[in-house]
């Protein structure tokens, strides 16, 4: 059995949608079964078109061989259509045409929603990734309301940010924009201007992470 | 060196009652206060308040979020304009302009000034023994309805002065494209801003004024203060003009940069039967910079929809002699006439920063001695893929590039850099979440966003 996982390959010049679903996917191919899913869908070289309601944007999802590929745009003849609600959580609200079956759309549904497991975790690679970037606070105290806490680096900046297991979960994994959430009232925070900038840039950073 | 202006006197003398304080920011955007002359006696060493917002909100009027702010950026604390007496003229009866620069709170220059990097570019360039000669092209298209007409359809289905008829040079225009653009001149010597020619250009409603050659720092305050009165005259004879790179699907607008260095009061890119040694080198740096600084010349989204191969401006990282088709026009074998001329700057970029990104490239490449790449023969468009290096053709090719470039970094700053950056990021992603996709065509998004403000 080949145990390689899927490659994701993004197209030229990416679109912030395309970057989003190259993260989400390359989430997914860390679960030994969705990477399998995936691959199920490359032996039918299957072909997702992918409409963000609410904004202009289309991707493509083309798998084939060993390669999810994620283009800007819509394949003339796709395989499924789906339209997705790129607001928390990334949710398939629905397909066509209806005869490729629900297993297939589910299955893309499962492809653009990995789940996160231990927040704390995604928090500790959300701090790897963008600790060493400009104007990023020397400490992020991760604080749920179950009382569980994290705390990231030990310079003398703090910026603390407070919420749910599940809503920190998805931001510091790159499912949810950390500015939106905060926006939104999901999560809470204890820091300057200046430091959401940065932290929402962190965020981004990570969305489009592939 | 002429004598500093005593402002006191200046104001008593021209019996002035207030003061308009202004600057662009990184958006070009004239930006300022009306004061009364009495408030701007008493602040015009230190300079006077304004929100560190003055940069930090795009033009839908939405705070940048997603980058590191620098030090004179926080919770909303204040930066100040100072001004530059030499700049005060009188704009109406009673009523001063005077143009400023901007500092943080603890008076030093703000490394996001446009103007304050032009000049610390032209002084390194005077340490190298050089001035600089600019002349600036301003296009812009005028609509025969009001501004509160335009406002009123959306800036959409307005007709274009002088008519859809006609090309580039058109003289017989109708009468009341003429009436326009006489006013604007005479509004320009009125105010003592030196222009030498304007006409009828290649779009619809498309008129291009050129400017006199002059040096850096006074050719961006002629240009920004051109603008304005080709706003102005449009207000008060009941019309409309835009500024952005394009509105419709006809030629876009471009603002072209003519630059020289003298030495000793000579023209050092003149040599006879080619470009001097002073110019070839200026052009190897400026083209190992090209790529990197189309960021700065092309800001906007719609910036990037000028670049069509065949509809005038260049395409390609490319120089050529007498070549309008490459990116850096050089004109040669005239002692009054060799410069370069640098065309990829839309009519939407900011010329103090567009100028000071030249002028700091090409200067390195003087002081480097760069040898730049063989100048481009024939067509600089058309051509198979791999011939010569394309110019970023999106917003985010182009701030990737610029992210990535070490020398423009080192000769105008990381602060300044990564800011662009920060904001072109910003700008990109606010495209892609309200605006259009990069097949759509000029969107209402760009339309409302960019017709009137940049």
């Amino acid at each position: 059995m080949n145990t390689t996982t899927p490659d994701v390959r993004l197209g030229d010049d990416p679109t912030p949608l395309v970057y989003s679903i190259g993260h989400r996917l390359r989430l997914s191919m860390r679960d030994p079964a969705i990477a399998a899913l995936a691959e199920t869908f490359a032996l039918r070289d299957l072909q997702v078109v992918v409409i963000a309601d609410g904004t202009p944007g289309t991707a493509t999802i083309s798998f084939s061989g060993k390669t999810i590929a994620v283009q800007h745009g819509q394949t003339s003849a796709p395989d499924l259509t789906v339209h997705v609600d790129v607001a928390s959580p990334y949710t398939v609200t629905s397909c066509a045409p209806e005869e490729v079956g629900d297993d297939v759309a589910f299955g893309v549904s499962r492809l653009l929603n990995p789940v996160v497991g231990d927040w704390t975790e995604a928090a500790r690679e959300f701090w790897e990734l963008t600790s060493g970037d400009l104007g990023m606070p020397g400490r992020l105290i991760a604080m749920c309301g179950d009382g569980q806490k994290v705390v990231l680096g030990d310079g003398p900046v703090e910026y603390e940010l407070h919420g749910s297991a599940t809503n920190l979960g998805r931001v510091f994994a790159g499912l949810d924009s950390l500015f939106e959430q905060i926006v939104g009232g999901a999560l809470y925070m204890r820091g300057t201007m200046p430091q959401l900038s940065v932290m929402a840039g962190a965020s981004w950073k990570v969305q489009f992470h592939v | 060196m002429s004598e500093p202006l005593d402002v006191d006197t200046w104001l008593t003398t021209h019996d002035i009652g207030t003061v308009r304080i202004e600057g662009t920011n990184l958006d070009s955007a004239l930006m300022g206060k009306i004061i009364t002359a009495q408030k701007f006696r008493g602040a015009v060493q230190t300079g006077f308040g304004f929100a560190d917002l003055a940069f930090g909100v795009d033009l839908g009027n939405i705070p940048h979020w997603g980058f590191a702010w620098p030090s004179w950026r926080g919770d909303m604390p204040d930066i100040f304009l100072r001004p530059d007496p030499a700049t005060l003229v009188e704009w109406s009866p009673g009523h001063a302009a005077v143009i400023g620069d901007y500092y943080d709170r603890h008076g030093s220059p703000l490394p996001v000034c446009p103007r304050n990097l032009l000049r610390k570019v032209t002084n390194r360039l005077a340490e190298q023994g050089f001035t600089a000669k600019v002349a600036i092209e301003i296009e812009a298209t005028v609509f025969e309805e009001s501004i509160q007409e335009a406002r009123a359809m959306g800036f959409k289905n307005l007709t274009p002065l002088g008519g859809k008829a006609g090309f580039a040079y058109h003289l017989p225009k109708d009468q009341q494209w003429h009436e326009y653009m006489t006013a604007v001149s005479s509004r320009l010597d009125e105010l003592g801003i030196a222009w030498e020619a304007w006409n009828d250009e290649a779009a619809w409603g498309q008129v291009e004024l050129n400017l006199a050659v002059t040096d850096p720092i006074q050719a961006c305050d002629n240009w920004t203060r051109a603008r304005q009165v080709m706003r102005e005259v449009g207000f008060q004879l009941g019309r409309t003009v835009t500024f952005m790179a394009k509105w419709c699907d006809e030629y876009g607008q471009a603002s072209h940069l003519n630059v020289s260095l003298a030495r000793d009061g000579e023209n050092a890119f003149y040599a006879p039967g080619g470009p001097s040694e002073t110019m070839t080198h200026f052009i190897g740096g400026v083209m190992d910079s090209i790529t990197a600084a189309t960021s700065l010349a092309l800001p906007w989204v719609t910036s990037y929809r000028r670049l069509n191969d065949l509809d005038g401006p260049p395409t390609t990282a490319t120089w050529g002699i007498s070549n309008k088709t490459t990116a850096l026009r050089a004109v040669v074998g005239d002692p009054k006439q060799s410069r370069i001329e640098y065309r990829v700057p839309g009519a939407d970029s900011n010329a103090y920063l567009v100028l000071a990104a030249l002028l700091a490239a090409g200067g390195h490449g003087v002081g480097e001695q760069i040898t730049p790449p063989a100048a481009f023969e024939g067509m600089a468009y058309c051509f198979p893929p791999g011939a010569a290096q394309r110019l970023p053709n999106t917003i985010s090719k182009a701030f990737n590039a610029l992210d990535n470039a070490t020398t423009l970094r080192h000769l105008l700053g990381n602060e300044l850099i990564d800011y662009w950056v920060g904001m072109r990021r910003w700008e990109w992603m606010r495209y892609h979440s309200d605006g259009g996709t990069p097949e759509s065509d000029i969107t209402d998004w760009e339309i409302n966003r960019y017709f009137e403000l940049v």
